[in-house]
């Protein structure tokens, strides 16, 4: 019996014959230097949620689009729209933090939890079947928080 | 994700409902879940869920870690359709 992991590679194998996992050996850690309460954070998904202005996601692109959108600091519902294809969007039209937890953290901004949030979040598709470029724009995004003072990232892969 | 954002020298944290993928990718700090796709802060609406799982996330940011470190959580989801 197959388990949980050779399962879905075998079912993504049926869409995509070359699939691997991307597996690594060690764990890169940038250790917290300074209090919560002084830090800013930034949201990072990968719900294919963009600007309604924003271009789409291209989900017809077999290897998964590895491209991220901005979601901007005071982004609201009515700005976002999703576009992915694998997973129920029943929930997150009900509430938006169930993916993307923004009203949450400003929330502990207000109680002084943590200090501020990001002018920038960041936005990826997940359902990527070649990886390679993922990595690559997410040290895109992660060198363009470090720029803007970002200190902790809290992420939601779907 | 969580490794490109790290290695730039931000501390991250992140939720999974797939325990096996992520030991694989090895990021720093996780949350599991036993949750389903779509809903990685739980059941819309629930506010003290999201609550509770952010602060599992701030508390495992405030820790001396130095390798993967996972963080399970025995939260549940309510049924909805299919999940």
């Amino acid at each position: 019996m197959l388990n949980s992991l050779a399962l879905t590679k075998k079912l993504i194998r049926t869409k995509y014959p070359s699939f691997e996992y991307a597996v690594f050996s060690d764990t890169p850690v940038a250790p917290l230097k300074k209090p919560l309460r002084e830090c800013k954070l930034a949201l990072l998904t990968t719900g294919g949620l963009h600007l309604k202005t924003d271009t789409p996601f291209d989900t017809k692109f077999l290897d998964g689009d590895c491209s991220y959108r901005v979601l901007p600091g005071a982004v609201g519902r009515e700005d976002i729209m999703v576009t992915h294809e694998s997973y129920d969007h029943r929930f997150i039209n009900e509430d938006l933090n169930c993916v993307f937890p923004i009203d949450r953290m400003r929330e502990y901004v207000k109680e002084g939890k943590i200090g501020s949030l990001s002018d920038e979040h960041y936005s990826f598709m997940g359902h990527i079947f070649a990886a390679g470029p993922l990595l690559e724009n997410s040290r895109t995004a992660g060198r363009r928080l470090k720029e803007s003072g970002v200190d902790i990232a809290f992420l939601t892969p779907t | 994700m969580a490794r490109g954002v790290e290695e730039a020298g931000i501390s991250t944290v992140c939720t999974t409902f797939r325990r096996d993928i992520i030991e694989l990718v090895r990021p720093p700090r996780v949350l599991s879940m036993k949750f389903a796709p779509g809903r990685p802060l739980g059941n819309p609406g629930d506010k003290d869920m999201q609550r509770k799982i952010i602060e599992a996330g701030f508390e495992l940011l405030q820790k001396d870690i130095h390798d993967m470190t996972i963080t399970d959580l025995p939260f549940r989801l309510k049924k909805f359709g299919l999940f």
